[in-house]
């Protein structure tokens, strides 16, 4: 487990500075400068550029980049003047991180007793409103849900804020419910389909057979098996949740990151643009980490070399 | 499930009436407060004077300081400066100050403002908008780094008074002064935070009406509350402003109605339905959109019948009620109207420039059609096809569209549009490489050359490169022979004026008037040429 790990690492920084490479001359080819203000002439803007270094070749920027990695310097942003990118970064991660995981958890635990009850329930009336609860949840994109809560419950019933992050936890309340719809659809979906394969294999039989009642056989058999997949999903989902919510804290009006990873980029803020980029890359790598390690907690079947017995 | 449905429905539209009559019964009640709650569209990016660009910040900055002058509505009123004595030739103002103190107690001294000049100046200090100090002697040269910054034009002959020597007469040199940029620096703040002055509120040194407070550099939202220790602290009532960034337009609606905001700003579409609201007000800016025509590109654009043509093929007042949607007005000229008056008799500019050539941007179909033809005969072709470069937002793709129906009804033009990115745009604009492009100007300073100025010949921002000897001369002569008399510069501001309107060097097309929703319970709110609110002698009736 120790090598498995040590050697999980190694790839971890592989990866990170593979990113990081590619990231920085990708975003070397995007047109435009750091310095939007229409007002500027070009004469200023050339200006500017030497002043900053950005005349220097791309090659040397690059190298003054990944030295300024190594000493855990990631730059400071041209949008927020003079704020460093790991301070901006970690200002304003917070509450992006809070309702991405409360998003997570309600998405998928719902998701997983939706797509359970389905399974079960398959081919009756309940397994039909979870199938268009879940194509609902997947198709409507969720700043139309956000919209929506927002009016509904917050502008005309009055249960929530509208918006803003200034009344503690009852402010994440609706942007979670609002981003939980596409993990909670994605879920259902995927456990649906696993759960009905499992139900119908030789095991669960013999449980019956065994006396177990259908709840039991559930419950002691059927969840565990069908979880293999989820987990497979959850990864990337978690990943997206951060990075997908910009729209809903647009809407919610939000202190978070989410805006910044589009922002930056429109607006050729460099140092951001990376700094966000290896940030989501480590998350990512991270949480693949943790997927792995939990395919073994699942089913011991699943060894950590990355071989099925 | 039908009796159910409007059952809900039934519910929810009760729950709405009583919530709007216990709303009406709330506000009629509610305690007198003197907070004010307002929305930016964005972060605020710096408190550094130097290195502010955007409005947010130029905001933040009037509220927070003080400099030689500040805009009481259209008036110029004094701030730190108490009189000033300008030389003959209009090239050396001496200013004298009042005694006032930064808000740790300090004293701010004339040398506060020669710090801050130049460093403003000093291409170290990487400014943006360095380029308002050009016309201050050696400013140029500091800029280009062919002089030490130390070299400015500006000195401190003692605390109270402060020597400005200009390169040649700026007659609106003083409007000019209510930029932040031309604020008191305190160089001992400036030395003792170092990389982090201007980030967060703890890392600056202010002397304006309010104080900055709760605002760390990145979130959303700071507060700003009265400084008592403001040399006219007596005439700031109101005790705190604060600031939220609201990005969703409907969300900063919600926020209104629901009583969490004092002033929203509406888009063109929220503006059409919020008219008839009582707390619906428009302000008007001093920005101009217009069409730029590159006459490099499309050689067909250097005829002034067929630039006329396309002009007057606009019907500007059906394009701001069908594609805006707000209140915006129709563009006579490139100057916006409301941002300077003659000399003596207080007329608008934009007035006085559009006496005999309103017919050029009036919509005339027909009249377009004939000189479109009488052009095109003229140079001997049949059709002209030309691509106009837009921003790929919703809004700019909707203009352009509008656009190009109107301008196709010219027999034989045919437009094609090319959305790109904003900074695409930009890039493309600033390298002359478009044919036909939307562009907008906003004021610096009120006066009408900071327009003007644009389409000089040579000038950097003249994307369309149109000239004209004529009005090169006009504007020369009002910054030169005509520079310190008023009247006579004015006429030959107005006379370059209607030289650009009737020759179509670019195609104005409308002034920004934005609308808002604002609390009334707030008076005396004042709004600046500039684009900036003075909250100085405002109050909040309840």
């Amino acid at each position: 487990m120790g090598r498995y790990l040590l050697k999980r690492l190694g790839y971890l920084v592989l990866t990170l500075f593979i990113v990081a490479s590619l990231t920085f001359f990708l975003m070397k080819g995007l047109p435009g400068t750091p310095f939007n203000n229409p007002k500027l002439p070009a004469e200023q803007i050339a200006l500017l550029k030497t002043q900053y270094g950005l005349d220097q070749p791309v090659w040397r920027q690059y190298l003054q980049y990944l030295g300024g990695l190594m000493r855990g310097d990631f730059g400071t942003s041209y949008q927020f003047v003079g704020q460093p990118v790991s301070y901006l970064i970690a200002s304003r991660l917070g509450p992006s991180l809070q309702i991405g995981l409360q998003a997570m958890i309600v998405g998928t635990s719902l998701g997983i007793l939706l797509g359970a009850i389905a399974a079960i329930r398959q081919n009756t009336w309940v397994d039909a409103v979870a199938t268009i609860f879940a194509i609902i949840g997947r198709s409507i994109p969720n700043f139309v849900f956000a919209a929506l809560l927002q009016f509904l419950l917050a502008y005309q019933m009055h249960l929530f804020p509208v918006a803003l992050w200034d009344d503690g936890w009852a402010s994440s309340i609706l942007p979670t419910l609002a981003l939980a719809m596409a993990p909670l659809a994605n879920t259902a979906r995927f456990m649906r389909t696993e759960m009905v394969d499992v139900l119908n294999t030789d095991y669960i039989e013999l449980a019956r057979a065994k006396g177990d009642s259908q709840w039991q056989a559930v419950a002691r058999h059927a969840l565990r098996n069908s979880l293999i997949p989820i987990v497979t999903i959850i990864g990337p989902m978690t990943v997206d949740l951060m990075t997908g919510s910009l729209v809903v804290e647009n809407v919610f009006a939000i202190p978070g990151i989410g805006e910044q990873f589009v922002k930056s980029i429109t607006t050729n803020d460099y140092p951001v643009i990376m700094g966000l980029t290896l940030m989501y890359s480590f998350a990512l790598t991270v949480v693949i980490l943790i997927v792995d390690i939990l395919y073994g907690l699942i089913d011991p079947r699943i060894r950590l070399t990355g071989e099925v017995a | 499930m039908r009796a159910k449905r409007y059952g809900l429905a039934s519910l929810m539209l009760l729950v709405a009436i009583l919530l709007v009559a216990c709303g009406g019964q709330g506000s009629s009640t509610a305690q007198p407060s003197s907070t004010w709650r307002r929305m930016a569209a964005d972060v605020l990016s710096t408190m550094d004077p130097s290195l502010n660009t955007d409005t947010i910040g130029g905001q933040t900055l009037v509220d927070t300081m003080e400099g030689l002058y500040r805009y009481k509505g259209q008036r110029l009123a004094n701030g730190l400066a108490t009189s000033v004595d300008v030389n003959a030739a209009g090239t050396t103002y001496t200013f004298h100050l009042r005694k006032s103190t930064w808000s740790d107690g300090t004293a701010v001294t004339a040398s506060d403002f020669v710090f801050g000049w130049k460093r403003t100046v000093d291409p170290a200090t990487k400014s943006e908008y360095a380029y308002l100090f050009s016309g201050i002697q050696n400013a140029d040269e500091i800029m280009a780094g062919q002089a030490p910054a130390s070299s400015l034009g500006v000195s401190a002959p003692n605390a109270t008074t402060l020597t400005v020597t200009l390169a040649h007469a700026i007659p609106y040199f003083q409007k000019m002064l209510v930029n932040p940029a031309f604020f008191p620096q305190s160089e001992a703040a400036v030395k003792r935070y170092g990389k982090t002055y201007g980030t967060k509120a703890t890392a600056i040194l202010t002397n304006g009406p309010y104080t900055l407070k709760k605002w760390t550099g990145t979130e959303n939202t700071w507060t700003e509350v009265r400084n008592p220790k403001f040399w006219d602290a007596k005439n700031v009532h109101l005790q705190t402003i604060t600031t939220q960034v609201v990005k969703d337009s409907s969300t900063a609606l919600n926020l209104y109605n629901t009583s969490k905001l004092d002033d929203v700003s509406l888009t063109g579409q929220q503006a059409a339905s919020a008219k008839t609201n009582k707390d619906f007000h428009a302000q008007k800016q001093s920005s101009v959109f217009y069409l730029e025509l590159n006459q490099k590109k499309v050689a067909a654009f250097a005829n002034v019948k067929l630039r006329q043509a396309i002009s007057m093929a606009i019907d500007r007042q059906s394009f701001i009620t069908k594609v805006l949607g707000d209140s915006s007005l129709p563009a006579t000229a490139l100057t916006s109207s409301g941002l300077a008056t003659a000399p003596g008799n207080g007329n608008d500019f934009v007035q006085a420039a559009s006496a005999g050539v309103t017919q050029y941007t009036a919509f005339d179909l027909a009249r377009a059609k004939t000189l479109w033809a009488a052009g095109l005969k003229e140079l001997g072709q049949t059709s002209v096809t030309v691509e106009l470069l837009s921003d790929d937002t919703s809004a700019a793709k909707a203009t352009a569209e509008y656009l190009q129906s109107a301008l196709q009804e010219l027999p034989g033009m045919t437009v094609t549009i090319a959305s790109v990115p904003f900074k695409t745009r930009l890039a493309r604009s600033q390298a002359r490489d478009f044919e036909l492009v939307m562009g907008g100007w906003g004021a610096d300073f009120p006066d009408p050359i900071t327009f003007l100025d644009l389409y000089v010949t040579g000038q950097s921002y003249n994307n369309g490169q149109w000239s004209n000897a004529q009005y090169d001369a006009a504007i020369a002569a009002s910054k030169t022979t005509d520079a310190t008399d008023p009247a006579k510069r004015w006429a030959d501001l107005v006379a370059a004026q209607k030289i650009l309107t009737e020759q179509m060097g670019l195609v104005p097309l409308y002034q920004r008037v934005q609308a808002h929703l604002t609390n009334p319970k707030l008076k005396g709110l004042q709004y600046s040429p500039t684009g900036t609110y003075n909250y100085i002698g405002a109050t909040v009736t309840d």
